[in-house]
């Protein structure tokens, strides 16, 4: 039987404490702490507290409960005299000795509060936004930890999609799930007819029995009923989402059994969702219509009943009492049986069940981003606390003098160690309160950044108390550490070498090097991310594209919408691009099926030297679909053979133009004009699937996804071979022509050539690329802000570290003046000193760097993680950086009077 | 005396016990106030041992649920002489704290 949490919690728990006792307790007794830590937990839970406070108690008492036991069991049961109390009075004297000491130190204090308040703050923001992504249940889905995901894998690999008929079978005969539904995973954009014109709804496809598995409410109206699903029948039938429907309809609660247009046909309003239902991914669909609407833009009746295509992915809900196992082992005797009825189909093909994740498959490249993020603020933290530890441990030896002449006057030990950690927790007040501020600044701006990502990402990003506390904790217990540390050796310290004040002893001063060290190792870390990060984006930004970007407008037009169909779309296509030649100002207009470096691609599929037997050579391939005036408007040469031409249309031979990677590819060595090519499906039985091409030009390779991309093969045919119903219309103008301007135009254009089409986008190609950059620009900006923080932080800690060394150094600094020795020569010697402990701090740094790089090989555009010039550069900046840090105190070391030094004390 | 070692030796007055019967004996007994937790417990059990006050023993007859991994305690002699002197002390300072009315009830 699965634990509870709780049980699991507090068991693991108790089996670290057990480490406080000695080897033979251990042995003997060990065992036995589990098993009443959970007794514990269930007394706990019995007496009617929940299992968050039942763990929480538990682990108070667990805890509270080492501290006897274990003292208890190394030193036997004493009968011991009376304790002294440790008194409310006595902890308010404490206190107030601390705020007046902190107070009297304004410069740690401040250091402090400040790297507190950036640490933690930053640390709480970040968390905040992984855990909104990666692990909060979806807002409005009842019980999410009972949805499980199903997707297709090939010989027990992968997570693919599905089919419709799949769904509709495994719905039908599931016992382990209480329900199933499929959806189409991307919400797609869809034209939403308005009074003067159309807009953009970003739509998803789902079935009907959708809403009903997630257990959502609706917050007006209904949502789909599963009994008008039908074959063959449409269900033209819209719920809308809770924000869409309070802009685009002002909240109106008639607008159920409203009718809207959506690509040209009309669906019927039957609900909207509740406030912040948006499915359980962290995309956000603006309005959800069956799969089965069979509308334009919606899955076609065929593509419904083909057990070959493969588009849906499904979700469903464990049945009360059944595990995931239990429907992994019903799935895979499912998909068993559809292999045995279909061999042919799904050969080597099987269903995984999973927990359900909010994240989509298909948004994995976010896990290595996010995981760059938690090492990054990780680092901050360290140097966060490094500069603490730092600092209270420079304060504590100068208090040296003063604890020793405390413990001569009888202080007992206990009250100073109490001291100390009362100072620190003290000191941790102003920090962490301003840390909220910071958190909720950064949470803003992480917001806005969502925004700039190529899909809709709806996160919402309220700071998570508990994700503050427990960071706070954190902090807070290493700051105990690093405050204890010095409590420790200055209530151990020679009482008489601390009267007469002499100095720091050795150890004392090692443990500083060690973290002013440790500071600039982290600093330096972080700071070579940066630096690679924004290498990357300098690199993407400037990279040799291949085409031309300046003076390109793309208009995005959806025929899909208007009345027109296979056979006369690519007529009418052609004609509107000739009348937005005609346009004032254009210079030539192209064609294509796809955005260069807006993030997407068209795959191709398979494709072999014609006549080639063996499938294992075959190729894959990105293609796009023009017009033949793309490639001269784009300013893309051929290279050899030629382009398209208006003969290239439905019902003339096969065409292809290829780009030299490809062709380098198919045909190494040799002119590929003239040559055919195959694609399609190259499974036994498929041969119909297979077309010939014919490659009648090469075209120069050219950035195709996105900037940073390593060269691709691309493939292109003519439009007019296919039926494409959204084409893009590349406008060609010269420097001066505003996008503003030209789109009227284009706008004017089009209502002459149909009023019913409508212009769903028109932007500069510049901005789609930008688009394309997007998570490169956040992981760079975040790198560099994160990276300046850390180097802020070091440099604090740096500089009082180094002031604080000085000054205690003031009477040995007085009297090499006072014997003769000159001020530059004071300012080297304190100088190299501060340099050589960050020379130390910096060669571990960069070797961990060099570490770390690889973990970013994927947002780096081929530049190389152990780059120079990043290296150089944040090496030059540290270096930099500690030098000030070590120059001004060394300059006021300097300027030391000896009168004054000498008389110091 | 510590209160643990008390508490403990107070629940074996009762009988022969293991050790998590004993944690509920003492949550009994003190009306929830004593929570004991797995290093107080078996660091007092393992002490009293010592101190020859409690002897480890075989599960009495009407135990019900045999696990053989269970161990069971009863208090010896000494162990109940300690317990009653431990107690009569306590009984002075009850008394002499009742005799000054600190008592809030009445």
């Amino acid at each position: 039987m699965r634990r509870p949490p709780g049980v699991a919690i507090v068991r693991g728990l108790s089996r670290l404490l057990v480490v406080a006792y000695p080897a033979g307790f251990r042995r003997e007794h060990g065992a036995s702490f589990p098993l009443v830590a959970e007794d514990r937990w269930r007394r706990e839970r019995a007496t009617g507290a929940g299992s968050i406070r039942a763990t929480l108690s538990t682990i108070r008492v667990l805890v509270a409960d080492t501290w006897t036991g274990a003292r208890m069991a190394h030193r036997g049961l004493h009968i011991r005299g009376p304790r002294r109390p440790f008194t409310f009075d006595s902890s308010i004297a404490h206190l107030r000795l601390a705020i007046r000491g902190l107070a009297r130190a304004p410069l740690v204090t401040l250091v402090a509060t400040i790297s507190l308040a950036i640490g933690i703050g930053a640390n709480t923001a970040v968390f905040t936004a992984v855990n909104a992504l990666l692990f909060a249940s979806a807002p409005g889905v009842r019980d999410m930890g009972r949805l499980v995901d199903i997707c297709s894998t090939t010989d027990g690999r992968g997570c693919d999609t599905l089919g419709y008929p799949t769904y509709l079978d495994l719905r039908d005969r599931t016992r382990a799930l209480a329900g199933v539904y499929a959806i189409r995973f991307e919400p797609r954009p869809m034209s939403l007819g308005v009074a003067d014109g159309a807009k953009l709804a970003r739509t998803q496809d789902v079935s009907a029995s959708f809403f009903d598995v997630l257990g959502a409410r609706p917050a007006v109206g209904r949502f789909f009923r599963t009994v008008d699903e039908r074959q063959g029948t449409p269900l033209r039938e819209a719920v809308l989402s809770h924000a869409f429907w309070l802009h685009e309809f002002g909240g109106d609660r008639a607008v159920v059994g409203r009718e809207i247009v959506l690509n040209g046909d009309p669906y019927v309003v039957v609900g909207v969702a509740d406030d912040g239902f948006q499915g359980t991914s962290i995309l956000n669909p603006d309005v959800w219509v069956p799969l089965t609407a069979l509308g334009r833009g919606t899955p076609t009746a065929s593509l419904l009943q083909s057990r070959e295509s493969a588009w849906i992915i499904l979700g469903a809900r464990l049945a009360p009492g059944a595990t995931v196992a239990q429907a992994q082992a019903e799935a895979t005797a499912f998909a068993r049986n559809l292999s045995a009825a279909f061999p042919d189909t799904y050969r080597r093909r099987g269903l995984a069940v999973s927990p359900m994740r909010r994240l989509p498959a298909g948004l994995d490249v976010v896990v290595p981003f996010l995981a760059v993020l938690m090492g990054l603020i990780g680092l901050v933290l360290l140097v966060t606390c490094a500069n603490l530890g730092g600092l209270l441990l420079a304060r504590a030896a100068s208090r040296s003098r003063e604890i020793a002449v405390r413990l001569a006057l009888g202080a007992s030990r206990r009250s100073l160690v109490a001291m100390c950690l009362i100072e620190t927790v003290v000191l941790f007040v102003p920090g962490t309160a301003l840390a909220f501020l910071v958190a909720h600044l950064v949470t803003a701006r992480l917001e806005a950044m969502s925004s700039e990502l190529p899909v809709a990402v709806a996160a919402h990003l309220a700071i998570d108390w508990r994700v503050a506390v427990s960071t706070a904790i954190v902090a807070l217990a290493m700051a105990m550490i690093a405050s204890l540390a010095p409590a420790w050796q200055t209530t151990r310290g020679d009482l008489i070498s601390d009267l007469k004040r002499e100095g720091s002893s050795r150890r004392r001063q090692r443990t500083r090097r060690v973290f002013v060290a440790t500071q600039v190792a982290c600093c330096l870390v972080s700071i070579v991310m940066a630096a690679l990060l924004l290498r990357a984006l300098h690199r993407a930004t400037t990279v040799d594209l291949g085409f031309q970007m300046a003076g390109i407008d793309v208009a995005s037009v959806d025929f899909g919408v208007g009345a027109y169909t296979d056979a006369n779309a690519a007529g009418a296509i052609e004609e509107l691009r000739q009348r937005l030649a005609a346009i004032p100002g254009v210079t030539s207009v192209g064609i294509g099926a796809v955005v260069p470096l807006a993030g997407d691609a068209l795959g191709f599929g398979d494709l072999r030297r014609a006549g080639d037997p063996a499938s294992e050579s075959l190729v894959s391939a990105e293609e796009s679909a023009i017009s033949p005036e793309y490639l001269p408007t784009m300013h893309i040469p051929i290279v050899r053979g030629r382009d398209f031409t208006s003969e290239d249309r439905q019902g003339a031979p096969g065409v292809a133009i290829v780009n030299e990677r490809l062709a380098q590819a198919l045909w190494p060595g040799e002119d590929p004009v003239g040559k055919p090519l195959e694609q399609g499906d190259f499974r036994p039985r498929r041969a119909a699937s297979i077309r010939r091409l014919t490659v009648v030009g090469v075209a120069r390779d050219a950035k195709y996804e996105w900037a940073g991309e390593a060269p691709r093969q691309f493939i292109y045919q003519p439009l007019a071979q296919q039926v494409w119903m959204r084409p893009l219309f590349f406008l060609a103008s010269p420097p001066g022509v505003e996008t503003a301007t030209l789109s009227a135009s284009v706008r004017r254009t089009l209502k002459d050539f149909d009023r019913n089409l409508p212009l769903i986008d028109m932007a500069p190609l510049r901005q789609y690329a930008d688009l394309g950059l997007a998570p490169a620009r956040i992981a760079a900006s975040l790198a560099g802000s994160l990276g300046g923080l850390a180097l802020a932080l070091a440099t604090l800690g740096l500089y009082g570290l180094t002031a604080f060394m000085v000054s205690s150094r003031t009477r040995e600094i007085g009297v090499r003046i006072a014997l003769g020795a000159d001020r530059a020569r004071i300012v080297r010697l304190v100088v190299a000193q501060g340099l050589a402990l960050s020379t130390v701090g910096g060669v571990i740094g960069l070797l961990l760097a060099m570490a770390a790089t690889r973990l970013l090989s994927s947002l780096l555009f081929g530049v190389s993680p152990l780059d120079p010039v990043a290296f150089g550069a944040a090496t030059a900046a540290v270096v930099a950086v500690a030098a000030v840090a070590t120059y001004v105190p060394a300059r006021r070391a300097a300027t030391v009077s000896p009168v004054v030094a000498l008389r110091v004390d | 005396m510590p209160r643990s070692a008390f508490l403990i030796l107070l629940a074996l007055h009762d009988g022969p016990c293991h050790g998590l019967g004993l944690i509920t004996r003492v949550e009994q007994a003190t009306n929830g106030q004593v929570k004991l937790g797995p290093g107080t417990l078996y660091g007092t059990l393992q002490t009293l041992a010592a101190d020859h006050m409690i002897r480890e023993s075989a599960a009495p007859q009407d135990a019900v649920d045999d696990d053989p991994r269970r161990r069971y305690y009863r208090i010896t002699p000494r162990g109940d002489r300690a317990l009653r002197s431990e107690a009569e002390r306590l009984r002075v300072l009850v008394n002499a704290a009742a005799a000054r009315r600190v008592f809030g009830d009445v």
